[in-house]
């Protein structure tokens, strides 16, 4: 028990990580009467959706703490204090939002608009072009009659808008309600993240025992080094790669750029996977909307002129420092991370894996040390 | 119980001298350092109890950073091999308060391992200062970070002098003591080529 006795002494360490826990309570305590009323019939259920928020909010507020700390420790050495660093980093994010929000977010929301309203005319043309293909497949191979593609689409297009109306008109309350929860959150935990970051380590590596205590801290740096350099080159590929997509697409003059830019530069996160997941919108809508195939290879140009660069220029340039892994081990790395946790695992399983072997490593190293 | 014990208790107020500032702007290693600077090194350093005997780093372990001995004092060792072939632990020297040690892993590019075992002689309370912490502390004030690793320079600079000096009266005395070779008994160098 002494290895936790931080907590009962009077030392910076031990109130950060007392005014940690507290935090973290009464987060606990928000997100559970923010979750409705329903609290009393069920409970478990509306914990489980509070720790889960808490989860993804504490993920969102840790990316956002590596994108502003290289900002607040190059304003800090100008010799400003810390804490008005961070004030002068959100303010500007909040400006940069704003301005956001007067330009780009109208665009993508007309664009959003649009497409909903031509929707079924892209469903139209897709399930005319799968019946010819159809028919195409059926004439050259009697073998394949039983094929029926146009069931199959119907059954995903149900799989994914499952449910009724009422059930979408929830389950989108839902999303939104958590959307404003995790605006107000992530802010607010990154900005403690920021300010107490070093104390809060501080503490955390305090309660190692004394002949870990070295490794521990370097196994810290490690990953703080790693997960920090990792989220931001993510980041700017994300960014370079949505930018060269919708200047590609809007020198073609392809339909919703900002919105497939948008898709192209998220999908992106995801490594190996997402820029192929990213291309197929950009080429329906380009197939759908002028008939020609030599716009699918000219839209097909842009997206691999994109992945080009990110190779070839933004991945030596930012990954350089990061962990190399085999390509092989990658996509393994994303599937595991896909079939467990999603989406969201897919992108976080490559860092997630990184940090495991990272820490593997170091531990090793320490204890051979140790026992030699 | 006398008054001046009970209002002692209650009032309790921490020493200045028992304050983890205190001791640092006292520390010769920190000599001429502003109450700011101070402040931000307090920050970063880690405060670690060791109890009698008790391990604190040991030789060829990869070394992280320095320790400065805030209490006690810290028992410096070195495996000495015997003639038949064992080892055993040979004391070098004895370390006792504001007397630091390990300060080479601060500027070792890599972890090199530790050249000597470090133990704590009785319950001691040391200052931790390591290269992760000393690295942020170069990025977020690279005036202050350029501070120390001059000090560390100077102390580096200092204890290779003092060593060189020691190596040199020892290779004299070495020489002194060694008997000078006979003029007939020196073999002609000869160029390789000419041996057949």
């Amino acid at each position: 028990m002494r290895y936790f006795s931080f907590l009962t002494q009077d030392t910076s360490a031990g109130k950060t990580f007392i005014t940690l826990i507290r935090i973290i309570a009464v987060l606990l305590i928000v997100m559970i009467l923010m979750n409705g009323g329903a609290v009393v019939v069920s409970l478990a259920k509306n914990v489980y959706q509070a720790i889960e928020t808490i989860f993804v909010s504490l993920l969102l507020a840790i990316v956002l703490f590596y994108v502003f700390n290289p900002i607040a420790v190059f304003l800090e050495s100008f010799n400003i204090p810390r804490t008005l660093s961070i004030i002068i980093i959100y303010l500007a994010a909040a400006a940069s939002l704003g301005a956001l929000f007067g330009t780009i977010i109208p665009t993508i929301e007309r664009e959003l608009s649009s497409l909903q309203q031509e929707l079924p005319k892209y469903q139209d043309k897709i399930v005319k072009s799968i019946n010819c293909v159809e028919t195409w497949i059926r004439n050259k191979s009697p073998q394949a009659a039983n094929i029926d593609l146009s069931a199959a689409l119907s059954s995903v297009k149900r799989e994914l808008l499952g449910g009724s109306k009422s059930h979408i008109l929830i389950s989108s309350s839902k999303m939104i309600g958590s959307f404003v929860t995790l605006l107000v959150m992530v802010p607010f935990i990154s900005f403690f993240f920021l300010k107490d970051g070093p104390a809060m380590k501080k503490a955390l590596i305090g309660a190692v025992p004394n002949r870990y205590f070295e490794m521990s801290l370097n196994l810290f740096y490690e990953i703080n080094r790693q997960l920090g350099g990792f989220v931001r080159a993510r980041l700017v590929e994300a960014l370079c790669v949505g930018l060269t997509c919708f200047i590609g697409l809007t020198l073609l003059g392809i339909k919703y750029a900002v919105v497939l830019a948008v898709i192209a530069a998220l999908t992106n996160l995801i490594p190996y996977v997402g820029p192929i997941i990213g291309t197929i919108p950009a080429l329906i809508i380009a197939f759908v909307d002028t008939g020609s195939v030599m716009m699918l290879l000219w839209v097909g140009m842009v997206y691999g002129i994109a992945q080009l660069l990110d190779t070839l220029v933004i991945i030596p340039a930012v990954f350089s420092k990061i962990v190399n892994m085999h390509p092989l081990v990658v996509v393994v790395v994303i599937i595991a991370g896909g079939q467990l946790g999603g989406v969201l695992g897919m992108i976080f399983a490559v860092p997630i894996y990184s940090i495991t072997k990272v820490a593997i490593k170091e531990i090793h190293t320490g204890l051979s040390s140790l026992r030699a | 119980m006398t008054p001046d014990v009970f209002w002692g208790n209650i009032f309790k107020i921490k020493s200045k001298k028992d304050t983890l500032y205190y001791f640092l702007k006292s520390n010769p290693l920190f000599d001429g350092f502003s109450s700011r600077d101070i402040k931000n090194i307090g920050k970063i350093v880690h405060l670690r109890r060791f109890k009698k005997d008790e391990i604190i780093f040991k030789e060829d372990e990869p070394g992280t950073g320095m320790y400065v001995i805030r209490t006690g004092s810290v028992r410096i060792t070195k495996h000495k091999k015997k003639e038949g072939g064992d080892s055993e632990e040979e004391v070098i020297t004895m370390l006792k308060q504001n007397d630091f040690f390990g300060e080479l892993a601060l500027v070792e590019k890599t972890r090199f391992p530790r050249t000597a075992s470090a133990y704590a002689d009785n319950e001691c309370e040391l200052i931790g200062f390591f290269k992760p912490d000393l690295l942020e502390l170069v990025e977020r004030n690279p005036r202050l970070g350029v501070k120390i690793v001059l000090r560390i320079a100077e102390i580096i600079g200092s204890r290779l002098r003092t060593t060189t000096e020691l190596l040199t009266e020892r290779t004299e005395e070495t020489k002194r003591l060694r008997p000078a070779p006979q003029q007939d008994e020196k073999e002609p160098i000869s160029p390789i080529w000419n041996k057949t």
